[in-house]
This record gives C-alpha cells, sequence and structure tokens, in this order.
C-alpha cells in the first residue's frame, strides 16, 4: 500500500508524490496541490472522516476518499 | 427584465477563483444596479450588474461564479466555461477583468493563464491590497505586468482604493483592440495537432479554444451530435487521451507562473495565517466546534423566529390599516372583497415573509463573509453526506424550523447540484412556525394539559410533531440520493478561507437582493395563488349563495342574534355555499377515511395559501368571529357531532389524523413558488406537492384509522 495522506496523523507532514485518480487530480491540482508540495494535516473533521489540512499557503477542507487519493513520497 | 443582457452593450466578465473577493468587487461596481437570477436551465447563480466608465461607455458585467481552472469539476465551473469558450454565448464576455487574493497569488493564477490563451482582453485586479501591505507582502507589478503581457491593478474592493485606475485600465481596454501575445502554454504535440485540426475544422476563435473544444466535446451543450461525433474522430485520430493531458498542462502552468510570483512577489513569513488557525482550533475543535455552531444556529434561529416575529406584526396591522382604508374609501361589493380579501391578503402574503428573509441572509451574510460557513460545511459534512446533503444544509434544515422560505434559498450557497436539490426538497418538511396555531388548537383535543415529571405533556407532543418532521425530511433526503442521478462528482476538497472582517457593503446588498428576488419572482405566484382562493372562496353558483344568505338572515330573525352574531352566521352559510364549500363536499369522500367531514375539507383547501389559514377558516365555519382565540376554536370544534351518527366529529382520532395530515402536507403557496424559483420550474414543486400530499395521507390514512 502506498502511503497517502489518510495515513498522516495530526500535526504530521508529508510531500505530495502524486494522485491516485485523474479526476480529483485535476480538482486538487487546480487549487493548488501540486506534486512536490508540503501538505500538513492539522486536524481531523469533529465527526471523523475528514481532514483539515494546510498546503501552499491555504487551508483546504478533505474528505477521507480525498485524503486517499493524495499518494505521498 | 432582460435589458440587462443587452448585447449592444460591452460585456464584461469578472472572473477568479472562489473567495479572490470579486463578488465585493462587483458590488463596488455596480451597487444596487445589479440583478440575481439563475443562468438558463440550470439553478447556477448568475449576478449581472451595469456600470458606466469614466468615457461614457455602459458596461454590463456578468459577476461568474467562483472557478479555479478551465477544466472544470462542478457544473457551477462548467457553466462558467461553457460561456468563456463559447463565443455565441450570450454571456461571453468581451472583456475579462481577472480577480486575485493579492495575499495568495500563488495558487490564483491557474485560470488566468488559460484565459490569457484565450485571447481575452483581460485587467489582472489584485484585490485585497490593503491586507496585502498589512501583511507587508510586496508585489513587483511593472515586472508581473512584463511577464504576463497585461495591464495589472491593484485594488481593494473592501476599501474602494484602486477602483479608478482599474476603470481607466478598461476605458483602454474596450478602446483599443489588444495585439496577439504569445501563448503561456506551449502545446506538446498531440495538442498542437488536436487543437490545430478542430481551428481549422471549427473556424474557432484560436488554438487553445480548439483544444478545450476536444477536451470538453462530451458535454458542452452548444455543440450538435454530428459536431461531437466529428470532435471525437479527431480525438481518436491523435489519440488524445483527454484527463492525463489536462493533468500535465496544468502543472505545466503552475510550475511557470509559480516562479514568476516566487520571483516578483516578496512575503514576510505569515503571521497572520496564525490567527485563523488559532481560531479553527476552536471553531473545528471536536466537541467546542459542534457546541459552537449549535449556539450559533440557535441564534440565527431565535432571529427569524422570536426577532422577526416585531416587523412581521407591524406589517400585519400596516395590511390591517391598509384593508381597513380600502373598506372606508371603495364602496362594499365584489371590488372591495377582491381588493381587501384577495389582492392586499396576498400582498400582506408576500410582505410578510420580508423580515424572516432579511434577518436571516442579513446573518448567513455575515457568517459566510467572516469565512465561517465554510467551517460550517466541514464540520456537518460527513453527518449531511450520509443523507445526500451538503454540509451547507444544516443550514438551510435548521431555519426550516422558523420558515421553509428563507431556508430553501439559502440553498443557493451549495454549488453541488444534486445535494442543493435534495436540501431544496426536504425542507419544507421541518415544521414550520406556520404550523404552530394548527398543532396548537389540535393538541389541546388529543392530549391533555397534565405533566409528566418535569414534562408537560403537550410540550412533549409539540416535540413529537418537530421530531416527526426532521425524520420525515432526512427519510426523503436518503431516498433521494438513492434516486436521483448524480450528473456530478461530489467533492469536498473546500478552501477554508482565511478569516476576515466582514465587509458590510456586501452584506446589505445580499440581503437585499434576496428580498427583491423574492418579492419579484415568487411574489407574483403567491398573488395570483391568493386571488384564486379568494375567488374560490367568497363566491359560488349564484343560486346557492343567494340561498345561503337568505336562510342565514331568517335563521338569524328566528334566534334572535346579534348583529355580530348575524354576520358571523352569514360568512359561515357563504363559505359553505362557496366553490370552496362545493369542492370541500365534493372531495369528502376522499377525506372520510382521514375521518375528516367537509368543512374540514373546506379548511384544507383555503390553508393551502398558508397553514395558519386553517384556523382562521374553522373559525369562520363554526361562526365565531375572532381568529385570535384558539381556545374557543376548540371548544366549539369539541361540540360538533356528525348529523347522522350523532357522535362527536373530533375525536381524538381525527385530531391525530389532522396533526399528522400537517406534519408532511405540502400546505403552502409560498413554498411551491419558491421552490419553483429556485429549481428553475414547475416539475420539482409538483412533484414534491403530489409527493407530500400522499405521504400526508397515508400517514393520517393509517393514523385515523389504527385510532377510531
Amino acid at each position: 500500500m502506498p502511503l497517502t495522506l489518510n495515513d498522516l496523523k495530526p500535526g504530521s507532514a508529508g510531500k505530495i508524490k502524486g494522485f491516485a485518480d485523474d479526476l480529483l487530480a485535476n480538482r486538487m491540482l487546480s487549487m493548488g496541490l501540486l506534486p512536490g508540495k508540503t501538505i500538513e494535516v492539522i486536524r481531523y473533521a469533529p465527526l471523523g472522516k475528514g481532514f483539515y489540512v494546510k498546503c501552499n499557503g491555504i487551508y483546504i477542507a478533505l474528505r477521507k476518499q480525498e485524503a486517499t487519493c493524495i499518494l505521498l513520497n | 427584465m432582460h435589458s440587462i443582457e443587452l448585447t449592444e452593450e460591452f460585456k464584461l466578465g469578472l472572473i477568479g477563483n472562489p473567495n479572490c473577493g470579486k463578488s465585493s468587487l462587483f458590488n463596488q461596481l455596480t451597487g444596487i444596479n445589479q440583478k440575481i437570477g439563475n443562468f438558463p436551465g440550470v439553478t447556477v447563480e448568475k449576478k449581472t450588474g451595469k456600470f458606466a466608465l469614466t468615457n461614457g461607455t455602459n458596461i454590463s458585467v456578468v459577476d461568474f461564479p467562483g472557478t479555479y481552472s478551465i477544466y472544470p469539476n462542478s457544473t457551477e465551473e462548467k457553466i462558467v466555461v461553457q460561456s468563456l469558450i463559447n463565443p455565441k454565448d450570450a454571456f461571453h464576455p468581451d472583456a475579462i477583468v481577472y480577480v486575485a487574493d493579492s495575499t495568495h497569488l500563488e495558487h490564483q493564477l491557474l485560470l488566468l493563464t488559460q484565459l490569457i490563451d484565450l485571447h481575452f482582453p483581460i485587467v489582472l485586479a489584485l484585490n485585497m491590497s490593503d491586507i496585502a501591505a498589512k501583511e507587508s507582502i510586496e508585489i513587483d507589478v511593472a515586472a508581473l505586468h512584463k511577464k504576463l503581457g497585461i495591464p495589472i491593478v491593484s485594488i481593494s474592493s473592501k476599501t474602494g482604493q484602486g477602483l479608478a485606475e482599474l476603470k481607466s485600465a478598461l476605458v483602454n481596454l474596450v478602446q483599443n483592440k489588444v495585439k496577439e501575445k504569445p501563448n503561456f502554454y506551449t502545446f506538446n504535440p498531440i495538442e498542437k495537432e488536436v487543437a490545430n485540426q478542430v481551428l481549422a475544422d471549427f473556424k474557432t476563435k484560436n488554438a487553445y479554444q480548439g483544444l478545450l473544444w476536444a477536451h470538453h466535446s462530451d458535454w458542452l451543450t452548444f455543440l450538435d451530435f454530428n459536431q461531437k461525433e466529428d470532435l471525437k474522430k479527431i480525438q481518436e485520430q491523435h489519440q488524445f487521451n483527454a484527463l492525463p493531458l489536462q493533468v500535465e498542462e496544468t502543472m505545466a502552468r503552475f510550475n511557470h507562473f509559480e516562479s514568476l510570483v516566487a520571483k516578483h512577489v516578496k512575503k514576510q513569513q505569515a503571521t497572520k495565517s496564525n490567527l485563523t488557525e488559532k481560531i479553527d482550533r476552536i471553531l473545528t475543535h471536536r466537541f467546542f466546534g459542534i457546541f459552537i455552531f449549535m449556539a450559533v444556529m440557535a441564534l440565527v434561529f431565535q432571529a427569524i423566529f422570536a426577532w422577526a416575529s416585531y416587523p412581521m406584526d407591524w406589517i400585519e396591522g400596516i395590511m390591517g390599516y391598509l384593508s381597513q382604508g380600502v373598506a372606508n374609501v371603495v364602496p362594499e361589493g365584489w371590488f372591495q372583497s377582491l381588493l381587501i380579501d384577495g389582492v392586499l391578503a396576498g400582498l400582506g402574503g408576500v410582505v410578510i415573509f420580508i423580515p424572516q428573509i432579511a434577518i436571516l441572509f442579513f446573518l448567513i451574510g455575515l457568517l459566510e463573509e467572516v469565512g465561517y460557513m465554510a467551517r460550517a460545511a466541514f464540520i456537518w459534512d460527513r453527518f449531511m453526506q450520509f443523507f445526500g446533503l451538503n454540509g451547507r444544509s444544516i443550514v438551510a434544515l435548521i431555519s426550516g424550523g422558523a420558515c421553509a422560505i428563507p431556508a430553501m434559498m439559502s440553498a443557493r450557497t451549495i454549488s453541488n447540484q444534486k445535494e442543493k436539490l435534495i436540501t431544496i426538497l426536504v425542507t419544507p418538511f421541518i415544521s414550520c412556525s406556520a404550523r404552530i396555531p394548527v398543532y396548537v388548537v389540535l393538541i389541546g383535543f388529543v392530549v391533555p394539559a397534565s405533566t409528566w415529571g418535569i414534562f408537560n405533556l403537550q410540550g412533549l407532543a409539540f416535540l413529537g410533531l418537530y421530531v416527526l418532521g426532521i425524520l420525515g425530511a432526512l427519510l426523503l433526503a436518503l431516498g433521494l440520493k438513492w434516486t436521483l442521478k448524480n450528473s456530478e462528482p461530489s467533492f469536498l476538497a473546500l478552501e477554508l478561507p482565511t478569516y476576515r472582517a466582514p465587509v458590510m457593503r456586501n452584506v446589505w446588498l445580499s440581503t437585499y437582493e434576496k428580498v427583491k428576488s423574492f418579492i419579484l419572482e415568487a411574489g407574483k405566484i403567491i398573488l395570483i395563488i391568493s386571488i384564486l382562493l379568494w375567488f374560490t372562496a367568497s363566491y359560488g353558483p349564484s343560486k346557492a349563495m343567494e340561498k345561503a344568505v337568505a336562510t342565514a338572515e331568517m335563521q338569524a330573525i328566528e334566534n334572535q342574534l346579534s348583529e355580530e352574531d348575524k354576520s358571523n352566521l352569514i360568512s359561515s352559510k357563504k363559505l359553505e355555499a362557496s366553490y370552496a364549500g362545493h369542492f370541500g363536499k365534493m372531495i369528502e369522500p376522499v377525506i372520510k377515511p382521514l375521518g375528516y367531514d367537509w368543512k374540514i375539507g373546506i379548511a384544507l383547501i383555503t390553508s393551502f395559501g398558508a397553514r395558519e389559514v386553517f384556523v382562521g377558516t374553522m373559525a369562520t365555519i363554526y361562526q365565531i368571529g375572532s381568529e385570535e382565540d384558539e381556545l374557543r376554536i376548540r371548544d366549539r370544534m369539541a361540540l360538533e357531532k356528525d348529523p347522522i351518527t350523532g357522535k362527536p366529529i373530533y375525536t381524538l382520532a381525527t385530531a391525530l389524523s389532522l396533526l399528522i395530515f400537517y406534519v408532511f402536507a405540502m400546505q403552502c403557496m409560498s413554498t411551491l413558488a419558491v421552490m419553483k424559483k429556485e429549481t428553475n420550474g414547475w416539475k420539482w414543486p409538483i412533484i414534491m406537492f403530489i409527493l407530500m400530499t400522499g405521504i400526508a395521507y397515508i400517514s393520517a390514512f393509517m393514523v385515523y384509522q389504527f385510532f377510531s
């Protein structure tokens, strides 16, 4: 299993390697989540299955399945 | 109504990423000279407006929905892209102001570079320059201008700073043809071949537009079947694999402009962003986050439920005063009755919603402006997702407890079409304040006014009805989630904007626009239905009406009734003889299994205008002059006996059945009118009317049969 954003605990960060899904990749890329960027999980969503992340100077809310498609180095 | 879209005017498009302050600039440019509607055929909000340049050119401006890329991920973005790459589109701009947040330039320029390659005359407006200055962000505008080859203006849509420069840049844009520039992005060999072939075959404006037609050929609605087939052939011929190419292109563009930004924008290590992080430590906290959200919603609910009641009372007072005035001026007769009970009642029925709409949208606008709504969507996403709804739906569902009208309108900010639709459709199930008078009259029948421990039983029954409405809404949402087709992938991937002080102008304008669009669009439907209802309740076959009045007068003399009792009796007999009375009797066989007689039938028909009319109609039928006294109506109803069996009509079973009916039934013309406005057609209001009435009928039937 490749390392994905979903494996990160709050407070830890990783470097984006690529995306597991072209359609979601399109969305992430257009928001500035690019390969090579550092992405940090700040906290989980209050009701679970969601991530509050920081990347490229902006804050983004992601669902679990979106986090799973972000591959990390 | 369509004057704003006149084609002779110069058409300017405002384009930018979400949260770039684009709408704020739109408000600065147009003031109240704007109109909010939908793009044709979809429920995507369209804002158009007008302003004039110093040289007298009239500009018609479209504030397009926030968009990240020319490769769209949502219906909203698709609408934007379609307008941009179809020169025949009604909203295809002659020029573009690209708005970007100066404090986040490093990821706001993707779409700009794509628009440059579409050869639009374009001005880059670096917005929020006041905040950028505070954060010591230095942008080398001259160097960027040189590299991008387009005019650049620093502005603040909050303070209005730089607007004059922006307008004079626009004067230049209007007057001068822009020179051809080299493309920002260099095509790879496949892209080049495809783009050039589409350019040659379809005579697109330029090669990049041709490439985009190829990328989007499967969903562009302006292409006909043959064109799509031809585009498909071109793609196959060149082994054009759209998605990976889009990813490649996007990354290449980012690499190019990021290096530009890195070179020409100097940033101190951000201190401001930490503030947002600190605030969110509490506002999106596992426990406090939910608690604070509930507290905020309690405040919103309190505002539309309780505070709005003051202006609503004033409006009722004014409408009563106006009716009195009309009664004094216009001679008694059908015309006076039409004016008072048809037109004024209808107008009152429209105006009465204004306080609730205004207050709700003021508060939502405020929360949206500071950046809190995105957090609410984040917090509730998982729960709402389960029911096929959006995190933002929770605002609609909660405010639906006061009134479905503003609540449904609040669904506008949901960008996923399916989630938006489901939110609009299920909100009317939530028990609104208009159901309260009906519940009060009927609960008094069913539930003894005693207590059970610390709980008042009637209060518990009240709570039960609310829970029933919420369950109905969530179950229907679940059903719709499974049955409705998903036209677009569902994303959260939501930017959580930096917290900022609200621009009050934006809040006021959005409130004003919501009220205006409600009055103009839903208002006329409400007025028409109101007049129709007035007609059915005041007119009947003329012989029957005359006879009714004569009988009533005779009975009044026989029983030596007072003037007041006499006129109450006449109203009651007239209502019975009216078309509404006939309809009531006509539907009696249908509603008999629910335990209702024709009198309740009349009330069901008249209370379609608004649920609370049920109480008023019952008052008229039972010759109680004033509808104020709900207890009197209840007592009078308790005395009512079936003429054949002699048993009381309003038994426990009937009252319960009516209660359940009012929980579920779509007894509100305004809800239908707003649903028509928000879903862009009569399809959904008709389906929901049938569905809700059906659910109400079946559950009322089961309750009645069980308890009788």
